[in-house]
């Protein structure tokens, strides 16, 4: 018998919670690009979005039990990770403001200020690569909100209803996030027209 | 209006985009920290079983020795009793 993706996601569930992990293999078959691209989109490094899309399979491997079905599997999955790649992302800032902080008090020891490079995503068109290393600074510096709502659209390409099921707010709430998040990067984006002429 | 076409390049650049791949080596990764998050799971009711049974042993010792206190009969009352009840020439 054939099953729809829907209800084989919540079998997997089913099965993870009584410790398969040969279900949690085939969950990861079919969520882990997902979920490492979406936190790659908020972390633009692969190591830590690696770690992320870690760190989201263990966290639905203990809390399968907890799971209500009250959403698709999917829309759960991503959830965990939009909530890990933000915590991750305020951890980075917090080791950020301490390395701030020891350098304008001198110390020798703390943790080192995390400046990341510039971000190459891999599975952008290579005539894009330039513009979009440009766009992905310019995403780094929007709202929390703004930020996840421009990635599960544009870099996930959720469609518009599935970003308002993972964040749970209205279609209309989202819609208007979206207007938003382009308003401000189009603005900031002012900050780098000039460097691109030198 | 050069800015505003160099915007809308910018803001384009992720059209066909595709989605990036995970290195290889994380599934093993995750299978690695669900098998040690699994141990603990299975640890857990030992040392829940072990703490109960020293609480147990605790709680017998203690009341064993107050059970000790309590009947133990002091000298002055044994050498009072003696005294008492012994005395064969006392009219």
């Amino acid at each position: 018998m054939n099953m729809n993706p829907s209800s084989e996601h919540f079998e997997l569930i089913a099965q993870i919670t009584l410790g398969s992990d040969k279900a949690l293999e085939t969950l990861y078959a079919a969520f882990g690009s997902r979920v490492y691209n979406t936190a790659l989109g908020y972390l633009q490094n692969a190591e830590e979005a690696e770690e992320v899309t870690q760190d989201v399979f263990v966290k639905i491997f203990q809390s399968a039990a907890r799971f209500e079905g009250k959403s698709s599997v999917a829309t759960w999955i991503y959830r965990i990770a939009v909530n890990q790649s933000i915590d991750r992302l305020n951890h980075r800032n917090r080791q950020k403001r301490s390395g701030i902080m020891v350098r304008l008090f001198g110390k020798e020891s703390g943790e080192q200020a995390v400046d990341l490079p510039h971000f190459d995503h891999p599975g952008v068109v290579l005539e894009n690569k330039e513009n979009a290393r440009i766009l992905f600074k310019t995403i780094e510096s929007l709202p929390e909100q703004q930020k996840t709502v421009f990635i599960l659209s544009f870099v996930e390409d959720l469609p518009r209803q599935e970003v308002a099921d993972v964040m749970q707010l209205s279609l209309k709430a989202v819609e208007s996030l979206l207007q938003r998040a382009k308003a401000n990067l189009r603005l900031k984006l002012e900050n780098f027209y000039p460097n691109r002429r030198i | 209006m050069e800015k505003e076409t160099w915007k809308n390049d910018v803001m384009g650049s992720l059209e066909g985009i595709q989605r990036a791949e995970p290195g290889a080596r994380v599934f093993a990764a995750i299978r690695a920290k669900t098998a040690a998050a699994r141990m603990q799971v299975v640890r857990r009711p030992y040392v829940a079983l072990v703490a109960a049974c020293l609480t147990l042993l605790a709680v017998a010792n203690v009341l064993a020795m107050r059970e000790q206190q309590r009947s133990t009969i002091s000298p002055s009352l044994v050498y009072q009793i003696d005294n008492t009840q012994f005395d064969l020439y006392k009219p």
